[in-house]
């Protein structure tokens, strides 16, 4: 057996995701049957990947429970198998997955969404930030960078406070659906949470699209003492930048839904 | 070995795997460590924390790269996308020379994250041999490959395992990171001599050597690194250290991790093993 065949076969057995049966491919040994040898590996992957969603999606671990988010995993790995050499990336395709299956809709997919865009924050690059002199440079008809580590989330439910800790998953359960608009952003390494106001949010979802403000502030009705506020807290928080951060193969930074 | 091309012309001595839970007593005891081996793809990110972590470690450590999804022996190609992103961090970390294992663990873009064995045949050792020297070229810095643990074997092999090793190193005139308790691991659950296969290494071709403790069960041994290091590895790498010299040692401990102190501990009765060599 030639060995792209031989590996092909052996990792289609190894996701499963249930115990494979014969490996005719391996050798037995006087302690273990060929199939025994293989389910080693197989038990190993599972027991990875699905530990490796656990960690990074806590939040969403509190809304299921256990089992069925052991159900999910199982569910959302045999379709999305990991295409990246990092784990880190393994939830990438969980939010589309979840979108599709009606049984998981509602806090589930916000937390999910919330869950992703904490994830990409975490690690994502930081640009230099724009000080007040850059401020009062600038013009309208510029564009305005934001940070490549803002996520821009409008969501159904408070799962920001599930996640926090401050509402529990069952409450969050009982909530009528309603919007919110949420920020995922990093200080000093650590990933915070900003509640947003709606206008807030679309002028920013514009700016991270590439807009320059004037074309941004089409058709908002933001109110000036508005802009104020919200550019003055956007520039305590560093969320302003002169130039895209984006450098040859760094991920693509992109706001979520409008 | 002492300095040669395949550790960058170092000396390192005895370092351990730079781990997340022993951050904190790090930057506020700041030990005396000779060298941390980082997980390369813990680092391979655009910002954030890991690299700020990182930078603070490299302004007082020598640090070494290890990775674990290079997959030298995949059927596939090199992906490029990885590497260019491997060779950002090599530039960062001024690693001396760079680990990763031979094993596979992709098949047509689709990851195990897992160390498979391989199929011990002239042709993987081809491929795979072809594939190091093409990452070694393009990170421009020498690369170690490490044994692996395995639990099975495969009817199409051709030659031993370490005949393979053998193998692919001289093809790819590349070093390696030795693992001592991988070599137990796996002569246990294989049921071949351990002594053999050291033997058998090209002993100036050794970079750096691994030790880690592991679980038995009632069948066959996992490579877990949770546990100290047990006799009959200290054993294999005091046979080790005998035929390399003095080679840049690490500790692996990955799960169940205990104190920084002891962790340190553990890696440094290593240094029993390295002086007597230095003064021979």
């Amino acid at each position: 057996m030639k060995l792209a065949e031989l590996q092909r076969r052996m990792l289609a057995d190894i996701m499963l995701p249930r115990t494979p049966g014969t490996a005719g491919y391996i050798k037995p040994n006087d302690r273990l049957t060929a199939g025994e040898r293989l389910e080693i590996y197989h038990r190993q992957y599972w027991s990875r990947l699905v530990d490796s969603l656990r960690d990074d999606f806590p939040g969403l671990l509190k809304l299921l429970g256990p089992r069925s988010f052991q159900k999910l995993a199982l569910a959302y790995l045999t379709e999305y198998p990991s295409r990246s050499f990092t784990l880190r990336d393994l939830g990438q395709s969980l939010p589309g997955w979840l979108a599709r299956h009606p049984e998981y809709v509602g806090p589930a997919l916000d937390m999910v969404q919330l869950e992703w865009a904490h994830i990409e924050t975490w690690d994502a690059a930081a640009s230099q930030p724009l000080g007040p002199e850059d401020l009062a440079a600038f013009t309208p008809d510029l564009p305005l960078a934001l940070q490549p580590h803002l996520r821009l989330l409008k969501l159904s439910y408070p799962v920001d406070d599930v996640r926090l800790g401050t509402l529990s998953a069952r409450a969050v359960k009982k909530r009528l659906p309603g919007t919110l608009y949420l920020a995922t952003h990093r200080v000093d390494g650590d990933v915070f949470y900003r509640r947003l106001e709606e206008g807030e949010f679309r002028l920013l979802h514009r700016l991270a699209k590439g807009y320059p403000l004037l074309r941004a502030l089409r058709g908002l009705h933001a109110r000036p003492e508005d802009l104020q506020r919200w550019f003055a807290a956007w520039a305590e928080l560093g969320w302003l930048t002169g130039t895209s951060a984006r450098s040859p193969g760094q991920r693509k930074t992109a706001p979520s839904s409008p | 070995m002492p300095a040669t091309r395949f550790n960058g012309f170092t000396d390192y001595g005895v370092g351990v795997g730079l781990r997340i839970p022993h951050y904190a007593h790090i930057f506020s005891h700041k030990p005396v460590v000779d060298w941390f081996e980082i997980i390369s793809e813990n680092f391979m990110v655009d910002g954030g924390r890991p690299l700020a972590i990182l930078d603070q470690i490299l302004e007082r450590y020598r640090v070494v790269q290890h990775g674990v999804s290079m997959y030298f022996g995949s059927a596939e190609k090199l992906n490029r996308t990885h590497l260019r992103r491997l060779k950002t961090l090599v530039r960062r970390t001024g690693t001396p020379w760079l680990s990763d294992h031979l094993c596979w663990g992709s098949v047509d873009g689709s990851y195990s994250h897992d160390l498979l064995p391989m199929p011990y045949t002239f042709e993987a050792a081809r491929l795979t041999a072809r594939k190091i020297r093409e990452a070694q070229d393009f990170l421009e810095v020498p690369i170690a490959v490490e044994n692996v643990s395995s639990y099975a074997e495969f009817h199409v092999s051709e030659m031993t395992e370490w005949e393979f090793l053998n193998e692919v190193v001289e093809r790819a005139d590349c070093g390696i990171l030795l693992d001592v308790n991988n070599i137990y691991v796996s002569s246990r659950n294989h049921s071949f001599d351990p002594h053999l296969y050291l033997d058998s290494v090209p002993a100036n071709r050794v970079a750096q050597i691994h030790i880690a403790g592991h679980s038995t069960f009632e069948k066959y041994i996992l490579d877990t690194h949770d546990h100290p290091v047990i006799d009959p590895v200290w054993a294999l790498y005091e046979k080790a250290i005998t035929r390399t010299g003095h080679t840049a040692t690490l500790l692996e401990w990955d799960q169940h991790i205990p104190s920084f102190e002891e962790v340190h501990a553990e890696a440094r009765k290593a240094e029993k093993y390295l002086p007597a060599l230095v003064s021979a």
